[in-house]
This record gives structure tokens, sequence and C-alpha cells, in this order.
């Protein structure tokens, strides 16, 4: 067991979770609301990485990552060095890589909830601020409970991105689906067996429980 | 009329010659492929061969065969798997024969005329790429030298792990790493010899590619014909001109 490449892999989904749910309910937020024209376009946008294969978007992460790139170039002049190869980059790379799981279900509760509650809750006088907070977020509990848990579990699963830019460091990119991948190509299957059968059955808990916790909460409101 | 027989009978006649021309699939470690299939052309050439190559990493191309795949050739980037291959009962033993020689550099785009590793020490050197000891037998190869020579220590802790000698060259190509350890068939015909050293082959175990043919191929006469036309001069040369050295000997012969 590789003990450590998994707690990077759980160090990742958790901050790559926690940087996408702070930009991805906004972001959900304005696509399930705005009569905007860049809306669709900024959908597709959002979308992309469902049909992307993610060593195209880890072929061009790299190159913009890198010195000629354009943040490549920010970093640079920032004075922070670059991303590539280091946690930092798989951190962008994993939120631009699950930022449709994380909006795709925030953005369907908030449009399943409509406008009437937060008419309701104006007519009570509440400004826009708590009527996010207060009436919209509570209402769309379920979604961004979706939303975090196939984050999560999507950025776990991550391979192709972090192939590209990661670097396979041990302790700092080197992930569990690198690990097993390594251990497939070099003929370890008894080490990959244990890594791939603990990944299925992590996965599967997660759906199960995700479904469980859903179902209960149907129930509730 | 007669000339619509004419081009029917011609047709008929190109169908069958590609129908019952032997279809050999040659399975080669992907940083061969390039020179393999020069050397395919020429062997095909006033042959009733039609030879297929596919390409792919060695371990994966190891994990095939070993499913099943209709390979009837494999050009490994070493020589382990085939001989693994061999004592699995799944080649032919006394096909076994190492076909080239890699050879590693040293490249650089940004620091020109590197002659030796001195070049490593340096403090604007942050990333250095190199192929993944434990899947490319070039990155094998690498570490065994770094280590040996005592320079560990001090790049440990910049060096970035590639899949393999392509993804290094990319990371280097890409601007993210400042210097790579690829291999010569790599820029021999894309960069100017200043932008790379070839690293004295004294200082490390050479890469031996091995090939051998498979117990599962149907045409073994053929895909031993092929093994025996690598070693070849017409072949050697397309060899020495890709950046591979000629083997000093064959081995596992005459069993």
């Amino acid at each position: 067991m590789e003990l450590e490449a998994i707690f990077i892999t759980l160090k990742l989904a958790f901050i790559s979770t926690m940087i996408l749910l702070l930009l991805g309910t906004p972001l959900a937020w304005w696509l399930a609301m705005t009569r905007s024209r860049v809306r669709s376009l900024a959908a597709s946008i959002v979308a992309l990485p469902l049909v992307l294969p993610p060593i195209v978007l880890g072929f061009y992460l790299l190159l913009c990552l890198g010195p000629q790139g354009p943040i490549g170039g920010l970093t640079d002049a920032l004075g922070l060095g670059s991303l590539a190869f280091s946690f930092s980059g798989l951190v962008l790379g994993s939120v631009i890589y699950s930022l449709p799981f994380v909006v795709g279900p925030i953005q369907s509760a908030f449009e399943a909830m409509g406008n009437r509650p937060l008419w309701a809750a104006a007519t009570l006088g509440a400004p826009p601020l708590s009527q996010f907070f207060r009436v919209a977020i509570p209402m769309a509990k379920p979604g961004i409970l979706t939303a975090s848990v196939l984050g999560f579990a999507h950025t776990v699963g991550e391979f192709g991105v972090v192939l590209m830019i990661g670097g396979n460091i041990p302790g700092k990119t080197r992930v569990v689906s690198l690990a097993i991948y390594e251990q497939v190509e070099s003929g370890d299957y008894g080490e990959a067996h244990v890594m791939a059968a603990g990944l299925l059955l992590f996965s599967i808990l997660v759906l199960w429980m995700l479904n469980h916790v859903r179902a209960k909460m149907r129930v509730i409101l | 009329m007669h000339k619509f027989s004419f081009a029917f009978l011609l047709t008929l006649w190109v169908i069958s010659t590609k129908l019952f021309a032997a279809e050999i699939i040659i399975a080669v470690a992907s940083n061969f492929s390039q020179t393999a299939q020069k050397i395919v052309a020429k062997f095909a050439e006033n042959k009733q061969v039609n030879p297929i190559v596919v390409s792919g990493s060695s371990g994966n191309i190891f994990s095939q065969i070993k499913q099943g795949a209709p390979y009837d050739v494999f050009l490994s980037a070493d020589t382990l798997r085939p001989e693994q291959l061999t004592s699995e009962n799944l080649a032919f033993a006394d096909s076994l024969v190492t076909y080239a020689l890699g050879k590693l550099v040293l490249w650089s785009p940004k620091f020109p005329g590197i002659s030796n590793l001195e070049v490593l020490r340096d403090k604007r050197i942050k990333h250095i790429a190199i192929a993944n000891p434990k899947l490319a037998p070039y990155g094998l190869s690498t570490m065994s030298f770094i280590e040996k020579i005592g320079l560990k220590p001090s790049v440990a802790s910049r060096l970035v792990f590639a899949e393999n000698v392509s993804q290094a060259k990319h990371f280097v190509s890409s601007g993210n790493c400042e210097i790579g350890f690829i291999s010569l068939a790599q820029v021999i015909h894309e960069d100017q010899k200043q932008h790379y050293w070839i690293i004295p082959s004294t200082h490390y175990e050479p890469i031996k590619q091995s090939a051998v043919v498979l117990k599962r191929s149907k045409h073994e006469k053929i895909s031993r014909d092929f093994l025996k036309f690598i070693a070849s001069p017409q072949s050697l040369k397309i060899l020495s001109e890709d950046g591979y050295e000629a083997p000093v000997k064959k081995i596992g012969s005459g069993h």
C-alpha cells in the first residue's frame, strides 16, 4: 500500500472540492438565474471537461503552465515560479477538470427551486444577499451535497490530467491513479490489485452513500 | 468490353495478392516505432508480406501479449520483457535477439554547449525530466547512472518523472523542465548538436532493446526472417542514422 499516494490523493480531492464549492456555487447561481446572452457560451465552457479527453486538458494545461504560456508567464512575473509538477498545479488542474461535476448539480437545484421562494422572501423584506444565503442555499442542499461528493470522487479518480502535469513526484504529485498505472505497467499486478480494488470499493461506497442520503433528504423536503 | 474484363481481372489479381500476402503484426515499443516503420518498409519490398506495425509502451504490449494479443513479433525497449515471455513459454527462446542499443543524451534547448554533467548543478535548473525508472528502460538506465556517479543527492529533489522518454522530451520542449535525460533517437533528426550531449556509453548500462517471435504467430518463418533482416546491413544503416547503436552480439542464439 502506498499510504503517501493515498494521502496526497485525499488532500488533493478535499482542497479541490472546497475551492470548487466556493467558485462553483456562485457560478451555478449565475447560470441558473441569468438571461444574459453569454449564458449558453459560459455553460458550454463549464461543461467542456465532460466531453474533452483529460489528456487534451492536461496537454494544454502543461503548455499554459510553461514559461511561454499565459499562466506560467503570470506566476513567473509574480515570483511564484512554475505551477507544473507542483501540488498547487494539480489543484488547478483538478478544479478545471471537476468543474462541471460540481456546477451541474447545484445549477439544477437552483433551477428546480425556481423564482417563487425568492419572490416570497423578497415580499417579506429579505435583501438579495440574504435571499441567496437564507433561502436559495438551504433549498439547494441536496444539489450541493451531490456536487461535493461527485467533485471529490471525480478528483480521486483523475488520471489523464495528473499524468500530464504532475510529474509523478513521490510525496508531492504522486496520486493513487498514477501509482496504480505504474504498478500495472511494470507488471506488479499484486500491488495494483490492492489499490485498484480499494478505489473500486471507495467509488461504490461513495455513490451508494450519496443515493442513500439523497433518498432520505427527499423524504424530509 | 475487353478493356473492362482486363481491368476486372487486374483488380482481382491485386486483391488476391493482398489477400494471400501474409499479414504479420509487429508490436513495437513506442520509442522505436518510427525506425521500425522504416525497417519494415524495406523488409516488405518485393515480398508477399503485409506487415502491420502497432506501437505502445513495452509494459503495455507485454501485458497484452499475456492476454492473448494477436501479435507475431515483439520489439521491446528492454530485454527483460522478451526474456520473461520466453520463460513463460509465450515466445520462441531461440528467436530472442538484441536488435539495437539505445543511447542516452542530456538535452536542453536552454543551455547550449553541454559537455558534461556540471550543468545539472546550475541553480537555474529547477526541474530535470527523466523517464520513470520503474516503467521505462531509459529511465532505469538514467537512474543507475545518476546514482553511480553520486549525483543523486544534488538532483533528487528536482527530478520529474515522465511516463517514458517521449513525455520527458515533452516536459522539456514545453519549457516546464529546463533539461532532461532522453534518447538520442528523439533529437538526432530534430535538434542542433549543441543542444544535446551524448553521454559516453562507458558511463551507463547500454539500453539493450530485444525482440522475440511469439508462439501465437501463424507466420513463424516470415517473423523469424524479419528478425534476421533487422540485423542486416541495410537495416543497421537505418538504425545508426536514427541514433541507435548496432548490438554487439546475439543473445539466446544456439539453443
